[in-house]
């Protein structure tokens, strides 16, 4: 557990944008299905990554509902809880089966060191994503 | 109805994908080996992705590890040009140590074979004009070092100490123009003055018509002169000049020391001293 590597969640910052930007009822099968994907491709129990990033989903688009998150510091911060939420939703369902995945100190630090990883891409992804949209979307 | 679903959609598909999500989760989580069909079709579709993800992940990783192997190459290359620097200024200097050692063991033992006091000096000048052929010696009269001395090394004559200060002095090469050095020819003991000619070589000079002298005959110091120990190699004769209507035959030396290249010599007591002593 001392020597994770530290992937940044590409997916969940691509799910963070869609539910500041896409509040829609594709943004949260987008979101699902990029969920069901990485339960299937990395050999996780299904549904756990589709349930965290659903919930991600949910929660940034509620918040983006109440409060203005279009700009930068926003942005980071609602990254860094994205990560964290999915983390503890992870932790939580992980508990819940007795698998006991990732509740070590070690891994809560790891999970801090992703979610500053996240934060950092952040600017990057959001910058192609936005410049990829058709003008109409852009605010 | 239909307006509440249409309200409500984003939320309720949210609860909706929520809710199967979590199901599947439950389900799974408590048979983990159940093979979901849906997964290993995804799964399947993913398989080309991974593919070039892997691949293109390999071709970047290959690309950087040559990359950083390339700038420790060159790191290494250049600790490895500083140290062939190193060496080949340490070879330098050691052959310079021997060559040096070599000289000066060669003028030990003509220190020896002259015998009585001598001192080792190191040609620290040379004249600037062609003209004149000196050389200044980082010896002077502190060291021993006094006007007349003659100034060999094991090849030859080089020439005697025309001045000397306290720790310098000046020698006269037995190439300059007014030197004159008295020799003998080793084969027939025929006695003639070498002296420095005008293209920058030597002659033998007051030599008899009717003395016989040849080419490669070897010429040495006789001694006579009170300056230069007696018996010490000077040169060889390489010409013999005509010997029409002159009173003495014109005969070119070449002298066995190069003074070009000398670099350290024997200073030499004179046998006599100037006022006859």
């Amino acid at each position: 557990m001392q020597h994770l590597p530290l992937v940044p969640d590409l997916l969940l910052i691509l799910c963070v944008y869609l539910g500041i930007y896409h509040r829609s009822v594709g943004g949260a099968v987008a979101a699902f299905f990029f969920g069901y994907g990485l339960d299937a491709c990395s050999g996780a129990p299904v549904g756990m990554n589709a349930f965290a990033m659903s919930l991600v989903f949910a929660a940034v688009s509620v918040t983006a509902r109440q409060l203005w998150l279009q700009n930068p510091a926003s942005v980071l911060c609602m990254v860094f809880l994205g990560v964290i939420l999915k983390t503890a939703t992870m932790l939580v369902l992980s508990d819940f089966g007795q698998m006991h995945l990732m509740l070590h100190a070690t891994a809560v630090r790891h999970i801090v060191w992703e979610a500053v990883l996240a934060i950092l891409l952040t600017p990057m992804v959001f910058t192609l994503l936005y410049r990829g949209e058709p003008f109409d979307y852009k605010v | 109805m239909q307006r509440f679903f249409y309200q409500y959609r984003v939320t309720l598909s949210c609860i909706f994908f929520l809710a199967s999500s979590l199901f599947l989760a439950m389900v799974n989580i408590r048979a983990p080996y159940r093979i979901d069909p849906v997964g290993v079709l995804v799964l399947e579709v993913m398989y080309i992705p991974q593919l070039a993800v892997t691949w293109v992940g390999d071709y970047v990783g290959q690309a950087w590890n040559h990359y950083v192997a390339l700038w420790s190459l060159r790191e290494e290359n250049a600790e490895l040009r500083k140290k062939i620097e190193s060496l080949e200024k340490s070879a330098r200097h050691a052959t310079e140590v021997y060559s040096a050692n070599q000289r000066l063991s060669e003028l030990l033992t003509l220190r020896e074979d002259i015998g009585g006091t001598a001192v080792a000096a190191r040609i620290v000048g040379r004249s600037p004009l062609a003209w004149v052929k000196t050389a200044v010696l980082d010896r002077g009269t502190s060291h021993g070092v006094t006007k007349g001395m003659s100034v060999l090394v094991s090849s030859g004559v080089v020439g005697q100490v025309m001045s000397a200060s306290a720790h310098t002095s000046r020698v006269l090469l037995v190439s300059d123009l007014s030197s004159a050095v008295d020799i003998l020819v080793q084969r027939t003991r025929t006695r003639g003055i070498v002296s420095g000619a005008a293209d920058g070589g030597c002659t033998l000079k007051y030599l008899e018509r009717k003395e016989d002298v040849q080419i490669g005959d070897t010429l040495v110091t006789s001694g006579l002169d009170g300056i230069f120990p007696k018996g010490q190699l000077l040169g060889t004769v390489t010409r013999v000049g005509a010997q029409g209507g002159h009173l003495f035959q014109e005969v070119e030396v070449k002298l066995s020391a190069d003074l070009s290249k000398v670099e350290e010599v024997l200073v030499s007591r004179p046998l006599l001293t100037a006022d006859g002593r």
